[in-house]
């Protein structure tokens, strides 16, 4: 086992240096740091930095603004009898579906809500949105609202009930528990999140395409874009844009890494009573008779769920369906699939590795182990500061020997798509990771079995729904990549969500519906279908070699 | 009688939970019965947590019905079998939280803490986090943090399960001399007879019937007993 854990955390090392170290240092020592502070103190630069800034300001504000009491609400849904259960992960469930959803798709879909001809344009808010900032932040917000929910939520439904109880019995009331018992349980959770949503719109791309137009409405994403593919590949010009940029997305970066020392504590403390408290688990009585449905909280996940993905559905009833039978959007399809085939094994070996490898150096007492998880963490937290355009950017620079962006190179995409994704599949993995069943394993261990065998039997059943879940959901987000795609694509290169953006370019509206309600089916499918099936094939094979 | 059950009745999906006892203020009564029978609900119930929409019957506190007041205004004491320690707070914010949840005016409060604080040797672990606690500290936290509110009535969810057999005595003689002081009713719940022994003064067990034929009730009343200890 440990040649296969040195093997693995070789590859994370091997891989991100490949990815993000070489390119960025790489790139950075070539600069003219001269020339690019005169270019700084003349350029445009800093207009667009603010127009950035304050989309992304108010995006943020805008999203934690509806999706925290949102979460609150839905992770207060009781767990305790099955049908609770299964109400609750449904409830998550919906909300985690508009977060895997295709930005291009998203776009488009928006553009059918609020651009010239938009329901909403006709009917509430007369005179159109398209291409303005307004509509940038209500793509961001409707974007990135159920995330912040989502996260509220988890880390709400994870406060034990009995501590609850507890400050009730004591005389608490809201507030006091809101303040001192909710708040520091979730201020970890909303911080990063919050983080989250400010750099994805820091570096979003295709939502500012397609709703701000890029330009009118330009940010420092779509200025890098425009300057390597619409200037003939003017890098020198594209690098005070990228320096902005680096700077916007690195600032939380370094203050998330500093409370991340906080958040760290914060989960191991909570993990820690939850074992100690038997799991959290208050109720301990025979279960009640199944209380009814909480119809208020089936209408605030329904509002989300509406604001989240009604929006795809409206445009579509008017489209062609003959559209199915393009040739253009099989190839597109074909293309799309055979790139995950590359990039999503390398996000996998990415995200497990990483997430194991953190976990193991926090519990370790050998220096060595806590180094590797300081530098695996740092990573993680650093990968999602440069933006795709940025990484792409670094990456021919460093590269441009082997790859050239307007030739095409399917392993640069597959790569760097991989990088784009893993930190989240970091996340997810880390919390199973991180509460390894010891005494358990360690009872396999003194009944006879080897450490694979306890491995399998103990700690494979709990891992894998989660691994499962995280190769679907990174299947889902990898299909609907577009930056790094639109910057190496070759002539003959277009995935499917690049062929949607060029029928919005091309306002052939109908077929971008159509091409969006593919990509949808396509990253929902993964979504579901890949943990459903891998968790079937895993407990068959389990029971083969039982 | 401080503390009167009456009628008290609540579905369970296979079961009837229903309860009529009173327990006097120098009394130690404890629920003595097997595991998952609805002991827990009684002082759940009592507590005002958990869905009071499922219950029926009435609940007296000092001759004032509570039934269907809200858990922070009963004014009741739970100590829990896990303690519930709020992780986020170090032993002196747990100890202080019932205080202020309260309204206890500020200058109270180490008047009221110092009552119990030595008494508990908590003094050299105020500042400690709740999580570096053994599991004897972590029960006098929980203990002391329900003390200091001044309850009209102690409740205790299984006290000493989580203590080893020495630690069991000591606690109990504490909880024991803390009642005595008090004069409050003291329900707690068990399934150890030690635990009754030490220190109970009467015990209610669980009567299982079948009424209406086919459907398993679970009654506590006052067919109860002195234990022998």
């Amino acid at each position: 086992m440990s040649l296969l854990r040195t093997l693995g955390l070789g590859g994370v090392f091997l891989l991100w240096f490949l990815g993000v170290g070489v390119p960025v240092f790489g790139w950075l020592s070539q600069v003219n740091w001269g020339g690019v502070f005169q270019q700084l103190a003349d350029s445009s630069a800093w207009s667009v930095a603010g127009l950035t800034l304050q989309q992304a300001f108010w995006s943020t504000v805008w999203s934690a603004l509806l999706g925290v009491p949102l979460g609150l609400w839905i992770g207060g849904i009781p767990a305790r009898s099955p049908r609770e259960r299964s109400w609750q992960a449904w409830t998550f469930g919906v909300l985690r579906f508009p977060f895997v959803l295709p930005a291009t798709a998203a776009g488009t879909a928006y553009l059918g809500l609020i651009g010239t001809q938009g329901l909403l344009t006709h009917w509430i808010w007369p005179g159109s949105w398209s291409y303005s900032v307004k509509a940038v932040i209500f793509s961001h917000v409707a974007f990135n609202l159920t995330w912040v929910a989502l996260r509220v939520a988890e880390e709400r439904s994870q406060i034990p009930a009995q501590l609850e109880e507890a400050a009730r019995v004591l005389g608490a009331g809201a507030r006091l528990r809101w303040a001192r018992l909710w708040l520091p349980e979730l201020l970890p959770a909303l911080i990063s999140s919050l983080i989250f949503v400010f750099q994805a719109c820091v570096v979003s791309f295709t939502l500012v395409l397609l709703l701000g137009g890029g330009p009118p409405v330009e940010t420092l994403e779509t200025s890098i874009y425009s300057q390597i593919h619409l200037s003939g590949g003017d890098w020198e010009g594209a690098l005070p844009f990228a320096l902005l940029q680096m700077a916007m997305t690195l600032f939380p970066v370094v203050v998330s890494s500093i409370l991340s020392q906080s958040v760290f504590r914060e989960t191991l403390s909570r993990q820690r009573l939850r074992v100690s408290n038997g799991g959290g688990a208050s109720w301990k009585s025979p279960s009640l008779r199944e209380p009814p449905f909480d119809w208020n909280r089936l209408t605030a996940t329904g509002v989300a769920f509406l604001i989240g993905i009604a929006p795809y559905f409206i445009g579509i009833v008017d489209a062609k369906a003959s559209v199915l039978r393009d040739r253009d959007l099989h190839e597109a399809v074909y293309r799309s699939l055979r790139l995950i085939l590359i990039s999503l094994p390398v996000a996998m070996i990415l995200g497990v590795g990483s997430a194991s490898g953190v976990a193991r150096g926090a519990r370790s007492a050998q220096v060595w182990d806590r180094w590797m998880a300081r530098a695996l963490g740092l990573f993680v937290a650093l990968t999602p500061g440069f933006s795709a355009l940025v990484l792409c950017l670094a990456f021919w620079r460093v590269y441009e020997t082997w790859v050239d962006p307007f030739e095409g190179s399917l392993l640069a995409i597959g790569l760097l798509q991989a990088i784009g994704v893993y930190p989240l599949i970091h996340r997810g993995l880390y919390p199973a990771f991180a509460s390894p069943q010891t005494r358990l394993l360690d009872a396999a261990r003194v009944l006879g079995s080897s450490p694979w065998g306890a491995f399998w039997s103990v700690e494979w059943p709990r891992l894998s729904p989660v691994l499962w879940s995280m190769t679907g959901l990174a299947a889902g987000l990898l299909l609907g990549e577009v930056s790094t795609v639109t910057f190496f694509k070759g002539e003959s290169g277009m995935t499917l969500p690049l062929l949607i953006a060029h029928w919005v370019r091309r306002y052939r509206f109908d077929e971008a519906l159509m091409g969006s309600l593919v990509l949808i089916s396509l990253a929902a499918g993964a979504v579901w279908i890949i943990p459903v099936l891998a968790h079937k094939g895993s407990r068959m094979f389990r029971k083969d070699s039982e | 009688m401080s503390l009167v059950i009456q009628n008290f009745f609540r579905p369970f999906a296979d079961f009837d939970l229903r309860a009529d006892f009173e327990v006097g203020n120098q009394e130690r009564v404890a629920l003595l019965g097997a595991s998952g029978c609805g002991k827990t609900s009684i002082l759940r119930a009592i507590a005002g947590i958990g869905d009071s929409r499922l219950e029926s019957g009435s609940i007296q506190l000092l001759g004032e019905e509570i039934s269907r007041v809200p858990s922070e205004k009963r004014e009741v004491g739970l100590v829990f079998q896990d303690f519930a320690l709020f992780p986020s707070l170090d032993v002196w914010g747990n100890l202080i939280f019932g205080l202020q949840a309260r309204g206890v005016p500020r200058e109270e409060w180490d008047s009221r803490l110092a009552r119990w604080v030595d008494r508990f040797a908590l003094r050299p672990l105020m500042k400690a986090s709740v999580l570096q606690l053994s599991g004897g500290e972590k029960q006098r936290v929980a203990l002391v943090r329900t003390l200091v509110t001044q309850p009209k009535v102690l409740l205790l969810d299984e006290p000493f399960s989580a203590l080893d057999a020495v630690l069991r005595e000591e606690a109990a003689r504490a909880v024991r001399e803390v009642q005595e002081l008090l004069q409050v009713p003291l329900v707690f719940v068990t399934h150890d007879p030690g635990d009754v022994e030490r220190l109970a003064t009467r015990v209610l067990r669980l009567n299982a019937v079948c009424n209406p034929p086919g459907r398993r009730c679970h009654f506590f009343d006052a067919q109860s007993y002195q234990p022998q200890g």
